[in-house]
C-alpha cells in the first residue's frame, strides 16, 4: 500500500462549471456525501454525512479557484488522524480534468506498526489463502 | 468490515504501548501479562489493562490455564483495517463516476 491514492476522471464541464462541482455544497451533495457543509475559506469547517449515519469532520486548508481545493478530513470515526484531499482541476481537451490525491495514511497506526511485518510471516506460515496475499506492508 | 470496527483498531493502535505490545505479540506464542511487562517500562497492571483494550478490539484473545492468563495476537483485526485503507481508492473512484455522471453541460 502505498501512502497516497491518486484518482482522476474528466468532466463534461467547463473549468468554471467544474469548481462549483467539486466545491460548492449542493453540488458535493451529489456525488461526494449524502449531506455536505462547507465554508469554503482557508480554516473553514467541512461537515460531511452519509445516509447510513457516519459523518466526517475537516477543516478547508486551501482554496485556488478555478484549480484546487484542499481539505483535510478524519477518514476514521473517533479516531485523531487526518488525511488530506487534493482536488486539482485542468482544462482537458474535452471538458476538464479533476485529480484526487489523497494523502496521510503513513500516519495510521496500522501502516506504522511493526506487527504488519510480522503478521505477513504469520500469514505465511499459517499458509493462509495465497489469493488473499500478503496485505501488511511494515512502513 | 465496518467503518467503527476500523476505528475500534485504529484506536487501540494509536497508543504506542499498545503497538508495542502488538510487536512483542507478533514474535512470540502465547504469553502472560508478566512476562509482556518484563519488556516493557510499565507495571504488570498497565499490560494487563492494554490487553483489555486490545482484546475488546479483537486484536488478542485470552486463555486460562490454571492460575495463569496467556496472551495472544490474532492479527485479523489489522489485515481488515488495512484492506480498510486500500479500499479508500474504490471510493474515490466511485465518487468520481457518481460526479461525472452528475456533471454534464447543460444540466
Amino acid at each position: 500500500m502505498s501512502d497516497s491514492v491518486t484518482r482522476e476522471t474528466v468532466l463534461d464541464l467547463d473549468p468554471d462549471d467544474a469548481w462549483h462541482a467539486v466545491t460548492d455544497a449542493d453540488q458535493l451533495e451529489q456525488w461526494l456525501a449524502d449531506e455536505v457543509e462547507i465554508d469554503l475559506v482557508e480554516g473553514g469547517d467541512l461537515r460531511v454525512r452519509f445516509d447510513d449515519g457516519r459523518e466526517r469532520h475537516g477543516t478547508v486548508e486551501e482554496v485556488a479557484a478555478p484549480e484546487r481545493v484542499v481539505f483535510r478530513w478524519h477518514p476514521v470515526p473517533e479516531v485523531e488522524l487526518e488525511t488530506v484531499v487534493r482536488i486539482e482541476l485542468e482544462p482537458a481537451e474535452d471538458g476538464t480534468r479533476v485529480t484526487v490525491v489523497e494523502t496521510g495514511f503513513e500516519t495510521l497506526p496500522v501502516a506504522s506498526t511493526q506487527a504488519c511485518a510480522a503478521v505477513n510471516a504469520w500469514a505465511w506460515e499459517a499458509r493462509l489463502d495465497a489469493a488473499a496475499g500478503p496485505v501488511m506492508i511494515a512502513a | 468490515m465496518t467503518a467503527d470496527a476500523v476505528g475500534a483498531t485504529f484506536a487501540a493502535l494509536a497508543d504506542p504501548t499498545r503497538r508495542h505490545v502488538i510487536d512483542l505479540l507478533a514474535d512470540r506464542e502465547a504469553v502472560t501479562a508478566s512476562e509482556l511487562a518484563r519488556d516493557l517500562p510499565i507495571t504488570r497492571q498497565a499490560v494487563a489493562k492494554h490487553l483489555a483494550t486490545l482484546a475488546d478490539a479483537g486484536l488478542v484473545t485470552s486463555q486460562r490455564s490454571g492460575r495463569e492468563t496467556r496472551y495472544r495476537l490474532t492479527p485479523a483485526p489489522l489485515t481488515d483495517a488495512r484492506r480498510w485503507i486500500d479500499n479508500v481508492g474504490a471510493e474515490w473512484e466511485s465518487r468520481l463516476a457518481r460526479l461525472a455522471r452528475h456533471a454534464k453541460r447543460g444540466s
